[in-house]
């Protein structure tokens, strides 16, 4: 909640009458900011207002005209409209506003005509300016008790029926075989019955634009971490601390602040990333983010050898993780074996890594010399074609055998690949959850319009198809091997949603070959190895933090059931079906007014 | 006899929902909130203002009670407890609401026959 938005209500708590005041401010003010969040200040504001005007009509009719207006006993002047007894003729009504009215008035000036004024202006200034300041850490529940729910165990694809799990301080104190247990007076009861309780999901490969929608959604859709690789540094890191020190609610995120690549490089929008000319640029950077605060350092595919060798050297000397793209002059071998803890995206294993790596085709010089950019997907194709046509699984496997022994993950981004893929086809198609973006970015989700598919050519389009098709070939030859792979979305990526992807991602995990097991573990064990968390996450146990997410059908059987979210459980509170559709809501709605305000 | 309850009803549709949130145990105002929510999956939200208002009226009423504190620490959030004169309330305003809607139903059908 905005400091606004706190002033606002504790004045208009202020000017109810002392005797109301005095009884009920302070419960009034804390379930206000928790209720905030989903219902919008301007509801409640409202309220408050109605609230006002009650109060002091019923002290004026207790105390002057006692009874005429609004008899005590009258349980259902309690209501937001007002009821009025038989008796009250409409001059009594009119004496009554036109006292309130006065008594208002009076005590507003009484107060602090120069304070208030002001604070009534910001307040008209909140009610004009909707989609404000959605991001107010909710009061946690200190107690739960989620009853006779079905515990879905996702390291081992067990059900455990009929479980009660109890919850304190957002910590699992005990997980028991009954329907109910013996829960502490005031806890939340949440109905577990014919539902599965998940741990929360994540997506690996995220990047942030707009916390105020991005991360609702998220929640909202069960997808309780999240892996920023890369943005604007300055407002990850701010962000990052306001979730940390709970001014703002969102998952649990790690960051990696910005993206770091070689000189000319490619990474797009320009203010994501820092440009790293050679080894001691390199090391300077990685100590500036560790001191910075980043969780992470990520690399990009532009670093020549010599800087990407630094920063894997210094990444490890200051103990920071370094994970992104496999650099197109480094072999997966080597960024492996180096220390580098993830690839992301598509990797094109089992020959050249990258177009880079073949030689004498540079055609992204000649692209740039010519300004010819349909040389760029031409050459792609056709270095592509290479790659299949000398493809070795011999090779491929032991690449992947070299991942598993440096326990390097794999981070496949499939809905984003198949954007690419596929481009065309998606655009075509319509979907409600185009709402959730902007119309600005929209314009660049048409194949026209985007600098990814500007300018593909035929061939071009037939081999983002082929390779497709192989990456999808390869993931249960990667899994089977034993790989870590994880599910990320590559949020800002054209036709991904922020959080509801995440569901997706999984699901193309399963297409592609793994079981729904498996597939779920992409979003959910796995994350929590890589960050090396698992004595406190990932599983529904005593001990363990309560990020959980309740389900009205078994995942393991349909992955479509990880859409049906009837709870999620983090930071300490149950956020049920309603709240997370307000959360949905008001996304939705700043995105609305954020596009009102671009025109 | 049956008590007569009478001057105590109508209940409003807050009032209601916040005697209706408090008969499966004691709850904070928060929890009230919540429960009110929850009831009528979403489609019914009150606010702290209208949540207090009633209060105010049903604790001076006698239909709740602040419960007493079950934890050692203070806390300024203060727990409800609904009365025995609370859930009987609640009782007669069902059974009112009840022929109310047996009443419409029976309306309704009629309206619907004489439209067939």
């Amino acid at each position: 909640m905005t400091n606004l938005q706190r002033r606002t209500s504790r004045l208009l708590l202020q000017l109810h009458p002392p005797s109301f005041r005095d009884r009920f401010e302070q419960e009034m003010l804390l379930d206000y900011e928790d209720l905030v969040q989903h219902h919008g200040a301007l509801r409640l504001t409202v309220d408050l207002f109605q609230s006002l005007g009650r109060q002091w009509l019923s002290v004026l009719s207790a105390e002057l005209w006692s009874g005429t207006i609004l008899t005590p006993q009258a349980l259902l002047s309690s209501q937001n409209a007002l009821s009025f007894q038989e008796s009250l003729t409409p001059f009594e009504v009119l004496r009554g506003f036109a006292l309130s009215v006065l008594l208002f008035s009076t005590f507003w000036i009484a107060e602090d005509p120069a304070g208030t004024s002001r604070d009534i202006l910001k307040l008209f200034s909140i009610i004009t300016t909707p989609g404000k300041a959605l991001t107010s850490p909710p009061m946690a529940h200190k107690d739960v008790e989620i009853r006779d729910v079905t515990i879905v165990d996702v390291e081992h694809g067990n059900l455990l029926s009929h479980r009660t799990v109890l919850i304190e301080d957002g910590i699992v104190t005990s997980v028991v075989q009954a329907t109910s247990a013996h829960a502490k007076n005031g806890s939340a009861v949440v109905d577990g019955r014919g539902r599965f309780l998940i741990p929360g999901l994540w997506d690996m490969h995220t990047h942030i634009t707009h916390t105020e929608v991005d991360f609702p959604l998220y929640i909202a859709n069960g997808v309780l971490g999240i892996r920023s690789m890369g943005g604007v540094q300055d407002k990850v890191f701010a962000w990052q601390k306001q979730l940390k020190d709970g001014s703002l609610f969102g998952p649990l995120a790690f960051v990696s602040g910005p993206i770091l690549d070689g000189p000319n490089g490619t990474v797009e929008p320009k203010s994501y990333g820092v440009t790293i000319s050679n080894a001691e640029e390199g090391r300077a950077e990685v100590d500036t983010l560790k001191a910075k605060g980043a969780d992470f350092v990520k690399v990009y595919s532009g670093l020549s050898r010599e800087s990407y060798f630094a920063i894997a050297d210094e990444a490890k000397k200051v103990e920071l993780p370094y994970a992104g793209h496999l650099p197109d002059r480094i072999t997966i071998e080597e960024a492996s074996n180096a220390g580098q803890r993830s690839f992301e995206h598509a990797i094109q294993y089992g020959g050249p890594a990258t177009p880079r790596q073949t030689e004498g085709d540079d055609f992204m010089a000649e692209a740039m010399k010519t300004g010819n950019y349909s040389l760029i997907p031409e050459g792609i194709a056709r270095q592509g074609k290479r790659w299949l046509d000398s493809f070795s699984q011999k090779w491929a496997d032991e690449q992947y055998r070299v991942l598993v022994g440096n326990r390097t993950y794999l981070c496949p981004t499939l809905a984003a690949q198949g954007w690419i893929s596929f481009s065309d086809e998606f655009a075509s198609k319509p979907d409600a959850r185009r709402q959730f973006i902007d119309p600005k970015t929209l314009v660049y989700w048409q194949p026209s319009m985007n600098l990814i598919t500007k300018y593909r050519t035929p061939a071009y389009i037939e081999w983002v198809k082929v390779r497709y098709a192989k990456l999808l070939e390869q993931i249960p030859r990667q899994q089977a091997l034993g790989v870590q792979l994880l599910a990320g979305t590559d949020l800002t990526v054209p036709y991904i949603y922020p959080g509801f992807s995440v569901h997706d991602e999984v699901r193309l995990m399963a297409s592609a070959g793994l079981t729904n097991l498996q597939a779920l573990q992409t979003a959910t064990t796995h994350p929590v190895t890589f960050f090396g968390l698992q004595k406190s996450l990932g599983s529904v146990e005593a001990g363990k933090r309560a990020e959980f997410v309740l389900l009205d059908g078994n995942p393991l059987s349909n992955l479509n059931n990880l859409d049906r979210i009837r709870s999620v459980i983090t930071h300490g509170r149950v956020l049920r079906r309603p709240e997370l559709d307000a959360m949905t809501e008001d996304a939705a709605n700043a995105v609305r007014n954020r596009a009102k305000t671009q025109k | 006899m049956r008590p007569d309850y009478s001057e105590y009803l109508p209940l409003s549709p807050a009032t209601m929902h916040v005697l209706l949130a408090l008969t499966n145990g004691n709850l904070h105002g928060y929890g009230i909130l919540l429960e009110v929510a929850r009831q009528s999956q979403g489609a019914y939200k009150i606010g702290p203002g209208t949540l207090y208002d009633n209060l105010k009226k049903l604790l001076s009423e006698g239909l709740v009670k602040e419960a007493s504190s079950q934890t050692e620490e203070s806390t300024p959030r203060r727990e409800y407890h609904l009365t025995d004169l609370g859930s009987a309330v609640l009782r007669a305003e069902t059974e009112r609401l009840s022929k109310v809607i047996k009443e419409a139903r029976r309306r309704l059908r009629l309206h619907e026959g004489a439209q067939a």
